[in-house]
């Protein structure tokens, strides 16, 4: 186990996909759904065959110029499609589904083929990204607040912060590199990410101040390398499982769950991972330092 | 001590028996506490969410009150019976339809401002082609209106911006004395004006009130009312005269509501999300059982069994409480499971390591348990931090997230530090308490002494 000898490996690592991910992100942005950046959505199902050209022109013969930039995709695996645009009255939007409903033979009302729809307009979309940023910074606050007082020590809490703004910033990368939807869940996602990676850094770390009593004089890296050593199968079993629930949800979910499910995955991985390498090797990066200026004075 | 110990695995079994019968079934015939009786969200039951905003600055709060009432009485009376209307902040409105069949039509029907108007009509000056038959009251009505715009000879008086209140009532109206069903009208400084003028102009004829260019009703003046309350009379039964009084407030918005943010899902979808997500966490469920009886053995089976009323206590709880389940509240349930979970892996990997340090079974046991306690509080509590913060910050799906996963983690504490540990000395006090079952193995246990 030279997990804290090998740090500049697992450093390295992290921040290659980090930067890959918020380049791509500088590059051609996130793919921000309409919940974070205003517009219509419709969610329809066409019950046939038809490619994504057939919908779009008969969306652009109702919107005309409005239809510029429409998103539709289909629903892998299904015959149903998914239509963004701009902001469209609750007028346009009936428009759309009745050309759709002419051209297919779908049903309205009850059990009808809109299976859903959303309609967010640019003002209540930036305070929702106000919102989610400041949870996730008061979030962040409060838990560096416990853990340090918990482990009378500031160094864990800097550490397991460090450790779960690593994730935040994987699981961002993963939905820029996989241009995955920003939406509400992807709010639910991260903060499901930040207290499930706080959780499994705080075993490893509950058995670093366990150890602590008994650790021989300045051995740091023994102490933390032993303590990774022991909490090891925990930390692969709970993620196994945990992973095992969330996989099932991304194998039999609806679209809006896949989305969620998929981040939600890779966060618990890098929630492990990030325990075990990035954790524990900056909170011995710290104890290092704080050694070295000991042994100097 | 053997049969205490049976004693306890068999009220434990029963607990177990009947808690998970009552999340399953429930009590009685709305199945109270069942997981039929938690109530569903739109997405996952189909229905409308409508964020409205005031189109002035700094609304009063009378105003915003008003504006949530006309709101209340537009749902009433296109029979969105379950609806639920609340101001959000100072200057929303939130509207949620549960069920709604057509969510288009829903938008439309709530969005659509109904347009107020008190038409006074001139008589004398009238003229109706004599050739046109009217088979009802109400044709007639409606056909005196419109010609009478359309001659030149009526004009709007009075709008709903100049209404302050309408209100049904029973009683006598006039000096005959006679009760009767009436509707009284309250108007506004502006309208009391206008009111006192119009009925001095229109005495002896009538003032229609139409909404949306329908006449909803045709008094004829009687006298001037300058007191700026009139009181509408007719052939009103009790309910014909509240929906009249309703239809007038729906009319009387002050100000513009301008729909910002808007929500549906089809019944279809709905029930295919919730369908998918039960499938999706049974299945995960049962592998994780599997999981953890084949990797843990004896404390596996202990921990299967706690999960299994960790499952049926969350359940009751969202019923008890009535805590609405959203698709991402469902996510939340899902994996508050594998928080559960951990807590009995943290505890199992502490005991199995009590064992090779040389302590008995019971010994272990009990050590196990206290060494956890303090990863498993802290790792919980940090993770509750989250759940509370998303749950004050959070809107709407974020926060049904939150609460599912706040209650998860509450009682994966309480029944992974108290029912795994009862169930578990309970099992070993019967004579299950080979360490082998607890994942000793021998040759590892030589192994380390040797290198010692």
């Amino acid at each position: 186990m030279k997990i804290v000898e090998n740090k500049k490996y697992w450093f390295i690592i992290s921040l290659t996909i980090i930067i890959i991910g918020l380049g791509l992100m500088m590059v051609r942005g996130l793919n921000y759904d309409i919940e974070f950046a205003g517009g219509t959505m419709m969610h329809v199902q066409i019950g046939q065959d038809f490619t994504e050209g057939d919908i779009r022109a008969v969306v652009e013969d109702v919107l005309g110029s409005k239809a510029e930039g429409a998103d539709i995709q289909k629903v892998t695996g299904s015959q149903e499609v998914i239509i963004k645009t701009k902001e469209l009255s609750t007028d346009e939007r009936t428009e759309v589904f009745n050309a759709l409903a002419t051209e297919y033979g779908l049903q309205s009302g009850k059990d009808g083929d809109l299976l859903s729809h959303s309609n967010i307009s640019g003002t209540i979309s930036g305070e929702m990204q106000r919102d989610a940023l400041l949870a996730i910074v008061i979030a962040s606050v409060v838990m560096l607040i416990y853990i340090s007082f918990r482990f009378h020590d500031i160094t864990t809490g800097v550490s397991a912060i460090a450790a779960l703004l690593h994730d935040v910033l994987i699981v961002l990368a993963v939905y820029s590199i996989f241009s995955i939807p920003v939406n509400n869940s992807f709010i639910a996602a991260m903060l499901t990410i930040v207290g499930y990676s706080i959780n499994d850094t705080i075993v490893v770390f509950d058995r670093i101040r366990e150890n602590q009593a008994v650790m021989r004089r300045g051995d740091y890296s023994g102490l933390v390398n032993r303590s990774i050593k022991q909490t090891l199968s925990r930390s692969i079993n709970t993620s196994v499982t945990t992973v095992v629930m969330v996989a099932m949800l991304y194998i039999l979910g609806v679209p809006a769950i896949k989305e969620f499910a998929f981040p939600l995955m890779i966060g618990i991985l890098s929630g492990t991972y990030s325990s075990i390498f990035i954790a524990s090797p900056v909170w011995h990066l710290f104890k290092d330092k704080e050694e070295k200026r000991l042994a100097k004075a | 001590m053997k049969a205490k110990n049976a004693l306890i695995l068999i009220i434990l079994l029963v607990v177990i028996g009947l808690t998970t019968a009552l999340a399953l079934i429930g009590i009685g015939g709305d199945k109270k506490f069942g997981y039929e009786s938690i109530p569903l969200g739109l997405d996952l039951n189909g229905g409308v969410q409508i964020t409205y905003e005031a189109g002035i600055d700094n609304p009063s709060d009378e105003e915003m009150a008003a504006a949530v009432s006309v709101i209340r009485k537009r749902l009433d009376i296109n029979n969105y019976t379950e609806a639920e209307v609340y101001r959000e902040g100072g200057d929303r409105i939130y509207v949620e339809i549960p069920g709604v069949d057509d969510p288009n039509k829903a938008v439309d029907d709530i969005g659509k401002t109904a347009q107020l108007e008190f038409i006074g009509i001139n008589l004398a000056e009238l003229s109706i082609p004599e050739d046109q038959e009217f088979n009802t009251y109400e044709e007639f009505n409606q056909a005196q209106v419109d010609l009478a715009l359309e001659q030149g000879v009526g004009e709007v008086a009075l709008t709903g911006a100049d209404v302050k209140k309408a209100s049904s009532a029973y009683g006598p109206v006039d000096s005959s004395g006679i009760a009767k069903h009436h509707v009284i009208l309250e108007l506004n400084t502006d309208g009391k004006q206008k009111f006192a003028d119009a009925t001095e102009k229109y005495i002896g004829m009538p003032i229609a009130i139409t909404l949306d260019g329908q006449v909803v009703s045709m008094p004829t003046v009687n006298g001037v009312i300058t007191n700026g309350e009139a009181i509408i009379s007719g052939s009103f039964n009790q309910e014909s005269a509240s929906e009249l009084a309703n239809l007038i407030n729906a009319g009387a918005l002050p100000f513009d509501l301008i729909p910002i943010q808007s929500q549906g899902v089809g019944a279809k979808l709905g029930a295919n999300s919730l369908d998918t997500s039960i499938r999706a966490g049974a299945i995960g469920l049962i592998l994780v059982l599997l999981f953890m009886l084949a990797y843990y053995r004896v404390p596996g089976l202990a921990a299967d069994l706690a999960l299994v009323i960790y499952g049926s206590l969350v359940i009751i709880i969202l019923a008890a409480f009535e805590v609405t389940l959203t698709l991402p509240g469902v996510a939340g349930i899902i994996l508050s499971i594998g928080m559960a979970v951990d807590a009995n892996v943290v505890i199992f990997s502490r005991i199995k390591e009590e064992l090779y340090a040389s302590k008995g079974i019971r010994a272990s046991i009990d050590a196990g348990f206290k060494k956890a306690m303090s990863a498993i509080l802290d790792g919980n509590i940090t993770t509750l931090i989250a759940a509370v913060v998303l749950w004050f910050f959070g809107s709407g799906p974020v926060k049904g997230f939150a609460q599912t996963l706040g209650v998860g983690i509450i009682v994966s504490m309480f029944t992974a530090l108290v029912v795994t540990r009862i169930m578990l000395k309970a099992l070993v006090e019967l004579g299950l308490d080979k360490k082998a079952w607890f994942g000793f193995s021998k040759k590892k246990y030589e192994l380390l002494q040797g290198a010692k």
